[in-house]
């Protein structure tokens, strides 16, 4: 038994504690204290961190949508994605939570679409209950016994999984250890994604490209899903505040690099694990597709610019900015 | 000199180490117990773990050969290998063993062939072989972890050799064994570059695509469906330790197995530090290997992947079908 059920039958009493025993024996597992609805945030923003100190069931609401929107200043491109946004909004929860997914498929989709969450234990991910055809709605309940910074995405498999994944399907979901994280002034989320299109002239909504998946050519190489989406609306701190980043690479295909310009990273919690001591004063850190890390430094005043510095992706879109006033 | 000698030296008596203490100065580094030969089987099994606690002298006898089989459902290619497979063998030694790897080539072979050991050894440790021919090569296993050998030979491109099968890990144990655990898989990821074809046909080497990174085939254990054929087994609560490799010679393995966390990763193999925990994917450069362990929470199927997702296109994913009963308190639908 967990300390923090234990902790929850000393809060109800003794008596309660008598009435829930027999129950327990036949829903083990799914006790909690209370249900509550998922705080979602879009990128850059993140969900405020947790403050409860018991388990609950967390119940979380997306919806897969298809739509055209713009992917850089000159092409649109149709996305596929949650919530109509790419990334997808970012979860926040603690282990131990039971998190209850309701998965809507817009009715206007055109494919069905999924989830792997990559904080979930079991097959799929929970993408083998969550499988949800244009305009139906699938669910499942999934324990968090695991604390990191994971990626999720969609794995449906026609026309192909890549597909779903490079066409904007994709988000973070954060599970807070054991007594949370440490608070700092400022927290963000940052995806780095590829896109490949076929070549288009200006204007033009541009069309996907499995062969250049494939081969591994992107087009565009993006933070949170627009070329020029952290150079337009940079990230904004003030002096002496301690940044958190959370960042996650869903590839599809490349593995990130993640480097602040003359500015080396205080702490790297490498590979997403809350769990393992960070790395310190680090100035370039990889992460592997399907992965993610979470980075933290203090800063000065100034402008800061952050980019991904393998070859040309940076030209591509991997450039975003940070104010500090 | 290390620990475990002093103990065997203990073990052995005053008297017999007095008497080997000249031969020691003459052949330095060759003393232990006993001679045994290695036990050498096709990934994804890996030999039998360590139960000895003193350093012995590990035959190892590995064949290069040359052959046609088959990468895919619809083509075969020219393979380069060891002991008829690709990966070759996996071989597991312990710290401090003194490794006698006897390397045959068979004399149908047109090349000659070689496979360096440097990364276990610590130091030069490379045998060459001409076709026909048999060589050998004596290292003292001085590095523990898990590491890549693999041919280095120069003719006619050293890249043709990796890219046809020349490689496999051996495992160099910390002294007193890695942690006993109920499964242990080899599974190691590898790029193929060929001319492009039609089916059934045989495909040859493309020495530009390995210049353009542009992978034919990005497989695990040697053929595109090697683990979807069959797949590994594993039972609910068993812990399942797996030694990934990553060939090469292009790109990074995001090795991700869905559904399953990574509880515990040693990157580069290496053994002697602490493991990071609770990983999701873990980055595996090429030329490199690491070690993963989970215990299966739920039974179902479950797919290894590099997550560079296009790869899975190529052959770049194996399954894990874990057996037992279902957990609803971890996992279950509405």
């Amino acid at each position: 038994m967990s300390k923090s059920f234990s902790r929850s039958v000393r809060h109800a009493g003794l008596i309660s504690a008598l009435v829930i025993a027999p129950c327990l024996a036949i829903n083990a597992g799914v006790v909690s204290a209370e249900t509550i609805k998922a705080q979602l945030a879009t990128a850059p923003n993140v969900p405020p961190p947790i403050t409860r100190t018991q388990p609950a069931t967390v119940v979380v609401n997306l919806e897969a949508n298809e739509w055209v929107g713009p992917l850089s200043d000159d092409n649109n491109y149709e996305f596929w994605g949650f919530n109509k946004t790419v990334p997808g909004p970012m979860i926040r929860v603690m282990v131990g939570d039971t998190v209850e997914i309701r998965l809507k498929n817009n009715k206007d989709s055109k494919e069905s679409h999924n989830i792997d969450f990559h904080a979930i234990t079991g097959p799929g991910g929970g993408a083998s209950l969550l499988n949800s055809e244009p305009g139906q709605e699938s669910g499942g309940k999934f324990k968090m016994i695991i604390p990191g910074v994971f990626l999720y995405h969609c794995a449906t498999a026609s026309p192909s999984i890549p597909e779903h994944i490079a066409n904007g399907m994709y988000g973070t979901i954060v599970v807070e250890p054991v007594g949370g994280l440490k608070p700092v002034e400022k927290e963000f989320q940052i995806t780095e994604s590829e896109f490949y299109t076929k070549e288009g002239g200006k204007g033009e909504t541009l069309e996907f490209s499995y062969e250049n998946g494939l081969d591994e050519r992107p087009s565009h190489v993006v933070y949170n899903g627009h070329a020029s989406s952290l150079v337009k609306n940079p990230l904004r701190a003030k002096a002496g505040d301690t940044v958190r980043i959370f960042f996650t690479n869903p590839g599809p295909n490349f593995v990130d690099s993640l480097q602040i310009l003359e500015q080396p990273f205080d702490r790297v919690y490498s590979e997403g694990s809350l769990t393992t001591p960070p790395a310190e004063n680090v100035k370039v850190t990889r992460i592997p597709t399907g992965g993610a890390v979470v980075a933290e430094f203090k800063v000065k005043a100034g402008t800061y610019t952050f980019v991904d510095p393998v070859k040309n992706r940076k030209d591509q879109g991997s450039l975003g900015l940070l104010k500090v006033d | 000199m290390s620990k475990s000698f002093l103990r065997s030296v203990r073990h052995a008596g005053l008297i017999s180490a007095l008497v080997m203490a000249p031969c020691l100065a003459i052949n330095a580094g060759l003393v232990s117990a006993e001679t045994i030969t290695a036990q050498l089987v096709k990934a994804p099994n890996v030999p039998t773990p360590i139960t000895r606690t003193q350093p012995a002298t590990v035959v190892v006898n590995l064949e290069a050969s040359e052959w046609v089989g088959p990468i895919s459902d619809d083509n075969n290619y020219e393979f380069w290998g060891i002991n008829g497979m690709v990966p070759g063998p996996m071989i597991r030694v312990m710290v401090g063993d003194t490794v006698e790897v006897h390397l045959k080539n068979k004399s149908s072979s047109k090349q000659s062939h070689n496979l360096d050991f440097q990364k276990a050894s610590g130091g030069a440790a490379l045998v060459n072989a001409e076709p026909g021919k048999e060589a050998q090569i004596t290292f003292k296993a001085t590095n523990q972890g898990l590491f890549v050998y693999q041919s280095s030979t120069a003719a006619p491109a050293n890249i043709q050799h990796l890219l046809s099968g020349m490689y496999g890990l051996i495992l160099v144990e910390p002294a007193g064994g890695l942690k006993p655990v109920e499964k242990e898989f080899y599974v190691m990821q590898s790029e193929f570059y060929m001319k492009d074809g039609k089916k059934n046909d045989t495909l040859v080497f493309a020495n530009q695509k390995v210049t353009d990174a542009d992978a034919s085939y990005i497989v695990h254990n040697g053929h595109m469906t090697a683990l979807v054929k069959v797949p590994l087994r594993s039972k609910v609560g068993e812990t399942d330790r797996w030694f990934f490799g990553n060939a090469g010679v292009n790109f990074d393995s995001s090795w991700h197995v869905i559904g399953e966390m990574l509880d515990r990763v040693w990157p580069g193999g290496n053994v002697a530090k602490a493991p990071i925990e609770s990983i999701q994917s873990t980055l595996v450069p090429p030329g490199e290997a690491t070690i993963g362990e989970f215990k299966g929470e739920m039974p179902g199927t479950f797919v290894s992947v590099d997550h560079s997702i296009f790869r899975t296109e190529k052959g770049a994913l194996g399954l894990l079908k874990i057996d037992g009963p279902t957990n609803p308190a971890l996992f279950k639908g509405l």
